[in-house]
């Protein structure tokens, strides 16, 4: 397995019945041949302001999230890496505010014959 | 035939599960998911066909309501003929309790029991030395397990060109057109019909460089009529970079 260098870096507007503005800037980066990186960062407005099902009332909501992850290969199949996301919601309907934290570890097994 | 099996286990602590706005009202759990994963693969000549299905098994320590397993079908065609043409299928199956971002979560709230099924065409064609014609098609098909949801349940059918003119070696000059149907299931209260055929004009550069920088950069215009609402019109970007050093 081979880790590579990748800065992605995206802006779209317009997609969907709730118009939706979305920056990111994602990193996947190989260090010391058998750790990778992996950096995530984005931000997103969704624009309710011309939607009456959605009930949005005519309001805006920003999500900023920020992804972190550190990997380790072990041997050539066995993936462990551990991480956390942050994710800030704000909304100008209050009710839709909020904030979250979520850590993990995890281990993956593919086999390539 | 290669037939590649996985399986890849997750421990998350998540503090607000439910997206609670104040901290008095946060619900924090710990999850388990496991994930086992088969992916066949065949290759005949210049076609590739792959499938594909995997199951996110995922398990809470206190809120065990909340267990679920969300499934994923996938299945891909890539097909080789001479001159340079490309035929490409992909498909997918979800059933899952995922929004399927940000803005349906807003909707819906974090767990959201739904069914969504894609097919994507795409053909490429080489109408001359420095030319050639993409062309696309695709279908989805959305489905909410609460009847509370039935308003968000559509149907989208979409069609689509580009033509690349190459200007460089590696940099090509973009058209794009794209065309997009959205049939609500139901149609909503009068005035609140959300039903749409969309047209979205494009034009913008690609760069395809072996190593270091720089994708594609388009810009354009976008036509969205509504058939009761007032309609959405507006420009569009799109910038994908992949940076390779």
């Amino acid at each position: 397995m081979k880790f590579e260098t990748r800065l992605n870096a995206a802006f779209t507007a317009g997609t969907d019945r709730i118009r939706t503005t979305k920056a990111e800037l994602k990193l996947e980066q190989g260090l010391l041949r058998r750790f990778f990186l992996e950096l995530e960062g984005a931000w997103t407005q969704d624009d309710f302001s011309f939607n009456s099902v959605a009930g949005g009332g005519g309001r805006k909501d920003t999500a900023w999230t920020l992804k972190g992850k550190l990997g380790y290969l072990i041997g050539d199949f066995l993936l462990i890496g551990g991480g956390y996301d942050y994710t800030y919601r704000a909304s100008e309907v209050g009710a839709n505010e909020y904030v979250r934290n979520l850590a993990f570890l995890d281990f993956s097994l593919n086999l390539r014959p | 035939m290669k037939i590649e099996p996985g399986f890849k286990l997750e421990q998350q602590y998540d503090d607000n599960l439910f997206t609670a706005r104040s901290s008095s009202a946060k619900r924090d759990d710990f999850v388990t998911i496991y994930t086992p994963s088969l992916i066949p693969k065949l290759r005949l000549g210049n076609h590739m066909f792959e499938a594909g299905y995997k199951v996110d098994i995922k398990r809470y320590v206190d809120f065990t309501s909340e267990n679920t397993e969300n499934q994923t079908i996938t299945g891909m065609m890539d097909l080789g003929f001479p001159r340079g043409t490309e035929v490409d299928l992909r498909v997918e199956y979800l059933d899952t309790d995922d929004p399927s971002s940000t803005e349906q979560e807003t909707l819906t709230g974090p767990r959201t029991a739904r069914s969504q099924f894609d097919v994507d065409l795409m053909a490429r064609y080489p109408t001359g030395p420095r030319t050639k014609l993409e062309i696309r098609a695709a279908t989805t098909r959305f489905r909410f397990d609460e009847a509370t949801r039935a308003n968000l349940e559509r149907d989208t059918i979409g069609t689509g060109a580009s033509w690349a003119f190459e200007l460089y070696t590696k940099t090509s000059a973009l058209v794009e057109y794209d065309f997009e149907t959205v049939d609500f299931l139901v149609d909503a209260a009068p005035g609140g019909n959300e039903d749409t055929t969309s047209h979205e004009v494009k034009a913008g550069l690609r760069f395809d460089p072996e190593r270091k920088l720089v994708r594609k950069i388009t810009g354009g215009y976008q036509v969205v009529p509504f058939e009761t609402l007032e309609s959405r019109t507006g420009p569009l970007a799109e910038v994908e970079l992949i940076w390779r050093p």
